[in-house]
């Protein structure tokens, strides 16, 4: 959402200007093709209950296939290892009210909005499934909670690849993988993907079969998980393998409450002025900011799909247990807390939106892209030497301050971009970082919600992925076309068009928040990043912006201290 | 005005150089072309037709131009000023639905150009320039929300009478913009208080182009628009009984982007 597309009040006359106004060669030896199915018409669209009680449609197939996993050796959940850093299921351990963890670029907040927390029988960090994994295997507070590509090498070493992080079901490329071997678990040690499971059809809320727009075939499949006989896409239960990271569990508030001041956008869809889900428990409006393809409404929901198949849990979680796990989930925030160099973030004389107290304290889901907001908040204090300041924190400070204001202030061309330019903003349409996508004050993803092909997915352009499977979409002739692409599309994952069965979908994912970076590397929903250098190159090189090296550097310090 | 005298108006008008005057009438599909104003301003949009050029502005949020995309440009000249050194016209644009690889062009800023509408400087108003002189004393105000919330909508009084809402859509298109779907959820809430019965009505349009063309939109394009509406409405708290939806599949006899519509019904009960 742009602000161009807000018709609350604001007290500030600015803000009612227009300024803000918001070939491919085949590539497999074994081609796989689903059944064609090109029908226009989408069996159904709202959410009810599914089949597991109250999760989405999805989750059915995808319990049946995390519990016909057998035969597999179970890893072993009581090995600790050394590692202190490591927060293993079933550790009790009290966390602090605000604790900081070292990162490469210093040190990470992660706070307790409701003080000291004793893990002893939480469900977040209780095994609640088969596999010896509880919430907090992926969801690792030094990592921000979430989960960083070092962490998980790191773990690997420690454990000799015994941790139940690396369960076949989703740990590895795929189950059929011989298991103790490093190569069947590449994805998660050097991207830190998970294997997300979906069924194909798509499943409606009510689990139901979704007639799709397209058909899918497995051009490249590396995992051999799409074209595994008991796995994938023409297996019994057929099953569409993507690969994601993780996303981090915290400042969940900006996460969940819907849109403020930009109606009607507090019940509908910015794309197509659908309505959005709902709540299954309410019944009210949800905002979709939680997930990569936005499958499950609410965090309860994420909660319980997320125990059915990354823990590969018999029978669902007790009300109690996910009234606890939300609880938590709730109440956490993470932020950089302290810059190795630029020093100490939050305080006096420092950006007031930095630290995870600025976010605690922060109101969530407004729009933050004017000229005082700047999503982020002033910099302006670091923008000059301050007396008493080391030349090296000096240099650091000015240089996040100038990477603030590339960040809101530098224009370019924002172009074809699926599910974004068409959606009633041009295409192309000539913003801002934060004046385009990352616009949500204090926490940088889009607001609408933002549901985007942003090149991350879709060829071409998309980072060079030979360790991704390549599908190749082929969206029925009566249907209207992903916009910038057509009805042929290759891609290593489809996105929310794997939910919704819709050709204008294939590739597009949620944007993510920004903050609590520094610890969590890599980046992008599919890992394509492995620093945030490389995020900015990506940028740079997608909408040919042309950044000067130091203004790379003074974004990439900008990013870190987040 | 008929076609043919219409025809032949525009015709002359390319022959001799002027400006079609206030009040032809136009449709035409064209590639449109983004016309770059400089580092620290957006685009602005124009298409191209028998040699006279048209700013595409509209309705906001009802369709932007896309390149990769012709625009059908539907209306009236006008002469009112258009921002982009173009032609103003009265009317509706629409990005048709298929790619077109042709429609890829980037007019670079002319130095010393005006291409109108400009949008200024983000902090120019007294007002903002008034907040930005408050967060250099207090930065914390720069993080809180400088939106507000709209006032809840006061509850209707009776006499309760009919209301209704026409939505007009872009061609082969069943979204509706952010002002018709903020008009709805008021009419939704008034329906809601006097317990209304809704009736939804939909119709597919068709616009005779100023070169003959007849364009139609696809069937079940009217079927798409009265579901989507029944939908949200229902969606937004309307009991399903309490509404009735009805479409026309058949072309509209009328010409033009008004033929691409819906309506809504309000009948209170009372």
């Amino acid at each position: 959402m742009t602000s161009a597309h807000r018709h609350s009040r604001s007290p500030l006359g600015w803000l009612s200007s227009t300024a803000f106004l918001g070939s491919l060669t085949c590539l497999a030896t074994g081609l796989a093709m689903s059944d064609p199915a090109p029908s226009a018409q989408q069996t159904a669209t709202s959410r009810n209950p599914g089949l597991v009680d109250d999760t989405a449609g999805q989750v059915g197939s995808q319990t049946r296939q995390a519990q016909t996993l057998t035969g597999i050796t179970p890893r072993d959940a009581s090995h600790r290892g050394s590692d202190l850093s490591w927060w293993a299921p079933g550790d009790q351990r009290v966390m602090p009210a605000i604790a900081e963890y070292a990162d490469p670029l210093g040190r990470m907040q992660v706070l307790n909005g409701d003080g000291p927390f004793n893990t002893k029988g939480h469900p977040f960090f209780t095994p609640l499934g088969t596999n010896g994994r509880a919430c907090v295997t992926c969801h690792q507070p030094e990592d921000g909670m979430s989960l960083s590509v070092a962490t998980i090498t790191r773990r690997w070493t420690e454990t000799r690849g015994k941790d139940p992080l690396f369960a076949a079901i989703d740990g590895s490329n795929c189950p059929s993988l011989p298991q103790d071997q490093r190569a069947s678990h590449s994805l998660l040690l050097e991207r830190g993907l998970l294997r997300i499971f979906l069924p194909w059809p798509p499943r409606s809320a009510d689990g139901s079969p979704i007639t799709p727009e397209f058909t899918i075939a497995v051009l490249f499949d590396p995992t051999g998980c799409n074209t595994d006989p008991r796995y994938g896409l023409h297996s019994a239960n057929p099953m569409i393998s993507v690969f994601r990271r993780p996303r981090p569990l915290v400042n969940t508030k900006f996460l969940t409450e819907l849109p403020h001041g930009v109606p009607p956008h507090e019940a509908f869809f910015y794309n197509d002025k659908s309505l959005l889900p709902k709540d299954p428990q309410t019944g009210a409006f949800v905002s979709l900011q939680l997930m990569a393809d936005g499958r499950e409404p609410t965090l309860r929901t994420q909660a319980l799909e997320a125990a059915m198949t990354h823990l590969q849990a018999a029978q669902k979680p007790t009300d109690r247990h996910l009234d606890q796990i939300i609880a938590f989930e709730r109440q956490i925030y993470a932020a950089q807390g302290v810059d190795t160099v630029a020093g100490m973030l939050s305080g006096q004389r420092n950006p007031p939106g930095l630290g995870a107290a600025a976010l605690r304290d922060g109101a969530p889901a407004w729009l933050g892209n004017n000229p005082v907001n700047r999503v982020f908040g002033s910099f302006a204090m670091w923008a000059r030497h301050a007396p008493g300041e080391s030349s090296a924190r000096s240099e650091r400070r000015q240089s996040i301050a100038r990477g603030a204001d590339l960040f809101f202030k530098r224009r370019f061309l924002i172009k074809d971009v699926g599910a974004y330019n068409d959606k009633g903003i041009g295409n192309p349409f000539k913003r801002s970082c934060a004046s385009g996508c990352h616009n949500t004050l204090m926490m940088g993803m889009d607001l609408a919600p933002g549901f985007m092909d942003l090149g991350l997915n879709n060829l071409p352009w998309a980072n060079n992925r030979p360790d991704l499977p390549l599908f190749e979409i082929t969206c029925s002739p009566t249907v209207r076309p992903q916009s910038y692409l057509g009805r042929h599309i290759y891609t290593h994952d489809p996105g929310r068009a794997l939910i919704t069965g819709k050709c204008a979908d294939v590739g597009a994912t949620m944007t993510q928040q920004l903050r609590a970076l520094a610890g969590r590397a890599p980046y992008f929903a599919n890992g394509s990043a492995r620093s945030l250098r490389e995020l900015v190159d990506f940028y740079d090189r997608r909408f040919n912006i042309g950044y000067a090296e130091q203004e790379k550097q003074d974004l990439v310090n900008f990013l870190g201290v987040l | 005005m008929p076609f043919l005298a219409n025809h032949a108006i525009l015709l002359a008008m390319a022959l001799t150089g002027a400006a079609p005057p206030p009040g032809t009438p136009i449709a035409f599909l064209a590639c449109p072309v983004a016309q770059d104003k400089g580092p620290e301003t957006d685009l602005c949009f124009f298409a191209e037709n028998r040699g006279h050029r048209y700013s595409l502005t509209g309705p906001f949020d009802f369709s932007a131009p896309q390149l990769h995309h012709k625009v059908l440009v539907e209306g009236t000249v006008t002469d009112k000023p258009a921002p982009c050194g173009g032609l103003s016209f009265e009317g509706r644009f629409s990005v048709m639905p298929e790619i077109d690889p042709s429609c890829d062009t980037i007019m670079p800023p002319t130095p010393g150009a005006a291409y109108g509408d400009d949008e200024g400087a983000d902090n120019e108003t007294p007002a903002g320039q008034a907040m930005m002189r408050r967060i250099e004393t207090n930065p914390a105000l720069s993080i809180r929300p400088v939106y507000k919330d709209a006032a809840p909508t006061a509850p209707p009084k009776p006499p309760f009478k009919p209301r209704s809402l026409t939505i007009w859509y872009p061609y082969d298109s069943d979204r509706g913009s952010s002002g018709d779907m903020i008009a709805l959820m008021d009419l939704v809430r008034y329906a809601q208080a006097t317990h209304a019965r809704v009736t939804i009505r939909a119709a597919r349009g068709q616009t005779r182009l100023d070169d003959g063309t007849l364009l139609t939109e696809e069937s079940g394009i009217a079927a798409r628009r009265s579901d989507k509406l029944t939908q949200i409405v229902i969606g937004l708290g309307i009991p399903p009984s309490q509404v009735s939806t009805d479409f026309e599949d058949a072309p509209s006899s009328t010409s033009g982007w008004r033929s691409r519509v819906a309506t809504l019904q309000v009948d209170p009960a009372h």
